[in-house]
């Protein structure tokens, strides 16, 4: 709080920052009283921060939760705070793709490329650009970078390609690019953006190929060419992958509680002693 | 007057049967984040209306263009025709952001928080997608031209995008004044309520869940 109280203490990097982090507390409505009386009810439960709600504000503003420095951002992005459980980034991509464990994984590693690059390419030249012009910039990245895999793809496997469909192009746009870049890559240095796009597309292929095992169990019957063919065909419909992902988020939700109870009672207990 | 049909059952198909968002599940990292803020969603649902009908209206275009050409399919099927309708989505952003905040800059002012995450979607970039895949399947029964069943899918798609905004937004709403376990509050359960719903609309579409 006393950052927002002044603003203009500091390099100059971390006054962007500040002023950022001000204009999207005052635009984003966090400050909503139900949310409030629902965070201060879990607080008296002995939990913090349960809704993303009000950590979108904290998570749009580039604060980190895992410590300083890139092994800091690749944690956050990684696990503690998953592009897919926790901000809900790439959903259409794992509804449309993630149903065999073999397109999860094309689909993770085509992710890490194009994330890597319009990261890098945000974060090396458009630092102090105009937001249209980094938008431009960033959007365009992606689809070349797609635009060269799909050439490739259609070389050299042009069945996974095909599997693939309409949502490989749809890579280039989804808010697992846009958000990372324009909340995190726009504001920070090369190094970083490099650490963040890694831990960002590992955090990301870990939830999408667990989706896919499920999935692909469920809906064949087999996994990795093992067990008995038997189908389900409720497993390709998009509300089983929307609850699966519920369930996966309630599950993550409640090991960030649990760990942040166990943090602040070896903080009280510390204080105390 | 012989196409009106095809087109209403086209729009009804997209709007409910087909909702790109419960049947596809595009453009859900917007729609999930701009559900919680009840003031913009009304705007963002408009221009992202505004940008399917264009867009759709491009890619109609493009794949005539296509076809007329004889292109080669190069890379995929799809890629290569949707990164040139991308490059037209960001020319024409670049246009209407520049000729807005220059002339109009209130309005522009106003819209601004909402216009990039409207343009810069996957429903943005996926109607004109599906439209083509479409195309031969769904606007076969119409006798003139399909590009009015071009303008009429695109302005579905974002009648249908509204659509559903209005029904999370109205279960956001009830989801606030409820008592939820903690570890299920805020996104987890709009994930679960979302895909009731998708479940919902998978039975008007037909589709059985155990053949």
């Amino acid at each position: 709080m006393s950052e927002e109280k002044n603003p203009r203490k500091g390099p100059r990097s971390k006054r962007v920052l500040n002023g950022y982090r001000v204009r999207l507390r005052n635009s984003l409505e966090f400050k909503a009283d139900a949310y409030q009386n629902r965070s201060r009810e879990n607080q008296m439960r002995g939990l913090k921060r349960t809704t993303n709600t009000l950590d979108e504000a904290e998570y749009y503003s580039g604060g980190l939760r895992s410590g300083d420095g890139v092994a800091g951002v690749f944690t956050d992005g990684f696990w503690n705070n998953n592009p897919v459980l926790f901000n809900a980034l790439g959903i259409s991509i794992i509804l449309g793709a993630a149903d065999s464990v073999k397109k999860a994984f094309a689909v993770s590693v085509i992710v890490l490329i194009v994330l890597t690059a319009a990261e890098l390419v945000t974060s090396l030249f458009c630092r102090n650009a105009e937001a249209p012009s980094r938008m431009t910039a960033y959007v365009l990245t992606s689809a070349l970078t797609i635009l060269l895999i799909g050439g490739f793809m259609a070389y050299r496997m042009p069945s996974l390609l095909a599997s693939l469909g309409i949502y490989l192009p749809l890579i280039a746009v989804t808010g697992l690019v846009t958000v990372r870049c324009e909340s995190f890559a726009a504001y920070n240095k090369p190094v970083f953006a490099l650490a963040d796009a890694v831990g960002n597309s590992l955090g990301f292929a870990v939830v999408c190929i667990a989706i896919a095992l499920v999935r692909e169990f469920f809906g064949t019957g087999m996994v990795f060419s093992m067990g008995r063919p038997n189908s389900f065909p409720a497993a390709n419909y998009p509300f089983f992958s929307f609850i699966l992902i519920g369930l996966l988020t309630a599950g993550a939700q409640y090991s960030r509680a649990l760990k942040m109870r166990r943090k602040s009672s070896a903080k009280e207990v510390s204080n105390n002693g | 007057m012989d196409n009106i049909g095809t087109y209403l059952t086209l729009a009804i198909t997209v709007i409910f049967a087909e909702n790109l968002f419960f049947s596809r599940g595009l453009g859900s990292d917007v729609i999930i984040r701009v559900m919680a803020r009840p003031r913009d969603f009304v705007k963002f649902g408009i221009i992202l209306t505004v940008m399917t009908v264009i867009s759709s209206i491009l890619g109609w275009v493009i794949d005539s263009v296509a076809l007329a050409l004889e292109l080669p399919q190069v890379s995929g099927r799809y890629t290569g025709r949707a990164i040139a309708y991308l490059v037209c989505i960001v020319i024409l952003y670049l246009t209407v952001s520049g000729i807005l905040s220059r002339y109009a800059s209130h309005f522009y002012r106003e819209i601004a928080k909402v216009l990039p995450i409207a343009v810069f979607n996957t429903a943005v970039l996926g109607a004109p997608l599906l439209l083509s895949r479409l195309r031969p399947t769904l606007l076969t029964g119409l006798t003139g031209s399909d590009f009015l069943g071009a303008i009429i899918f695109g302005l579905s798609v974002g009648i249908g995008f509204l659509f559903a905004l209005v029904l999370m937004s109205e279960g956001l709403r009830q989801f606030d004044a409820m008592e939820l376990p903690a570890a299920f509050s805020g996104l987890p359960v709009r994930f679960i309520y979302i895909g009731l719903l998708a479940l919902a609309f998978s039975g008007i579409a037909g589709r059985q869940a155990i053949s």
